[in-house]
C-alpha cells in the first residue's frame, strides 16, 4: 500500500502525518480504534485493511471471535458498549453521520475528544479503503480474507 | 457529559486566521483567499482538540488548495461529494471558493445534481460520476476511470480519489457534530439527492491488475525513502541514495500497518 502512495510523494506526506495521528496519537483505545478500522474495511469491502487490521486488532486485544463478529456486525453478541461503536460506523456509512441515539450511547463512554476521534478514525479508513479498492492495490502473500459466514 | 456539538453560521464566518497557515512543507499554501478562509473555518471546528487538528490539518490543506487538480475539478469533487453526504455545511462553506475557480452560481447547484444533469461536457460528468461510485461503493468503475484517464496524469487521478475519500470524510465528522445555520453565500437550496441503494446492490469486484501499481523502491524520491525505509536497507545496488535526509516534519517510519 505504501508503495502505491509513494507514486506520488506530495500526497504522501500529509496523508502520511493523518494515517500516524490516528494509530498512534489519537485519545482512543488500540481496542477501539481497530474495531472502527476492521467495521470500516468490512463494510467498504477493502480486503487488505481488513488483513492488515484483524493482525492489529489481535494485538490490541481482539480475540479471533470477536474479529469474526465485527464483520457480523453491532447485533452480533456485543456489550451495548461496544455496540454502539460498530453502530457508529454503520450509521456514518449509510447516513455519513451517526444518528442520535447512538451518539448518545457513544457518549456515556467516551469524552469529546475521543468522541471526534471515532469519527474521524472511522472516516479516515473509509478514505484509505475508497483509494485500496479503487487503486488495485493487491493482497499482500498469505493475507486474511474476509470471513466468508459474514458475506 | 456534555455532547460535542458546535452551533455556527457558515457563510458569516470567515477567517483573519488565513495569515496563521501554513503548509506541510512549511510554505504558504499558494491559495485564494477563498480556499484559505474555508479551510480556516473548518479547522477552528476542532479548536478543541489540538493534536487533531495537527494531524488533519496537512491533508486537509492538501485535499483543499494544494492538489494538482485544477480548482474548477476540485470544487466540482467537494460539490458532489458535499450533495451526496447531503452535508449543508461543506456545500455552503465551497460556494465562494467554487465562483473563485470559475464556477457559475448555475454550474455550483448543476454540481449539486450530480453527473445526469443536462449541460456537463463528458469530463465533467465522470468527474462528478466519481463521486457516486465513491459513496455508493468505495470503488470507481472502469468506464469513469478510463473517462478520467484521457485528461489525467496518475498523481491527479490519485488527487481525484483523495478528494472524494477526504470531504467524504469531513462530512462525516461536521455532519455529526454541527448544528449549521447556513446563511447561504450563494442564495440557493443545496439539491436533494435520493436515498442511498440498499448495500446489498453496492458490491465491487477486486481489481485483479493494479491501476496505481507500487512504486519500485529504486523510485522512491528521498522524502518517501525517509518515510519507508528510514536505514535504507531496501535500496539496491548502486541506489543507496541519500539515506539519511530526513522528510520534513515528525513522520516516523511506516512499520505499521496500513
Amino acid at each position: 500500500m505504501y508503495r502505491a502512495y509513494a507514486q506520488h510523494p506530495g500526497l504522501y506526506a500529509p496523508r502520511q502525518i493523518l494515517s500516524e495521528y490516528i494509530r498512534t496519537r489519537s485519545t482512543l483505545s488500540p481496542r477501539v480504534r481497530e474495531m472502527l478500522i476492521l467495521r470500516i474495511g468490512f463494510l467498504c469491502e477493502s480486503e487488505y485493511e481488513w488483513a492488515a487490521h484483524a493482525r492489529a486488532g489481535r494485538g490490541a486485544g481482539l480475540s479471533d471471535d470477536e474479529i469474526r463478529r465485527i464483520a457480523a456486525g453491532p447485533a452480533a453478541g456485543w456489550s451495548p458498549a461496544d455496540a454502539a461503536i460498530l453502530q457508529a460506523v454503520d450509521d456514518l456509512f449509510e447516513q455519513d453521520r451517526v444518528a442520535e441515539a447512538t451518539w448518545s450511547r457513544l457518549a456515556t463512554q467516551f469524552d469529546q475528544r475521543q468522541l471526534l476521534d471515532v469519527l474521524v478514525t472511522a472516516g479516515g479508513y473509509r478514505m484509505v479503503s475508497m483509494s485500496l479498492n479503487t487503486f488495485g492495490v493487491p493482497l499482500e502473500a498469505d493475507s486474511e480474507r474476509f470471513p466468508t459466514s459474514s458475506r | 457529559m456534555r455532547r460535542v456539538r458546535y452551533a455556527i453560521i457558515v457563510g458569516l464566518v470567515v477567517g483573519p486566521v488565513a495569515a496563521g497557515l501554513v503548509t506541510a512543507s512549511g510554505q504558504q499554501p499558494p491559495a485564494s483567499p477563498a480556499h484559505v478562509d474555508a479551510v480556516a473555518n473548518d479547522l477552528r471546528l476542532l479548536a478543541e482538540h489540538p493534536a487533531l487538528v495537527a494531524g488533519v490539518a496537512p491533508f486537509h490543506r492538501y485535499v483543499s488548495s494544494e492538489s494538482t487538480l485544477p480548482a474548477r475539478d476540485r470544487e466540482l469533487l467537494i460539490l458532489r461529494t458535499a450533495a451526496l453526504t447531503r452535508s449543508d455545511y461543506v456545500f455552503s462553506n465551497h460556494g465562494n471558493a467554487a465562483r473563485a475557480a470559475g464556477l457559475s452560481n448555475e454550474e455550483i447547484m448543476r454540481a449539486g445534481d450530480g453527473p445526469l444533469a443536462a449541460g456537463w461536457s463528458a469530463f465533467d460528468a465522470a468527474l462528478l460520476q466519481t463521486a457516486d461510485e465513491l459513496l455508493a461503493a468505495s470503488f470507481v468503475n472502469n468506464a469513469t476511470w478510463a473517462a478520467l484517464a484521457t485528461r489525467y496524469t496518475r498523481l491527479q487521478l490519485m488527487d481525484a480519489v483523495f478528494t472524494v475519500a477526504h470531504y467524504s470524510m469531513w462530512a462525516m465528522i461536521t455532519n455529526t457534530t454541527l448544528t449549521v445555520t447556513v446563511n447561504r453565500p450563494i442564495g440557493v437550496q443545496q439539491p436533494a439527492v435520493p436515498p442511498r441503494p440498499a448495500r446489498e446492490t453496492r458490491h465491487h469486484t477486486a481489481l485483479a491488475t493494479p491501476r496505481i501499481p507500487p512504486l519500485d523502491p529504486l523510485e522512491w524520491t528521498p522524502a518517501v525513502r525517509a518515510m519507508l525505509d528510514p536505514s535504507g536497507q531496501r535500496a539496491t545496488g548502486g541506489c543507496r541514495v541519500s539515506r539519511l535526509r530526513a522528510a520534513s516534519g515528525a513522520v516516523r517510519a511506516a512499520a505499521n500497518p496500513v
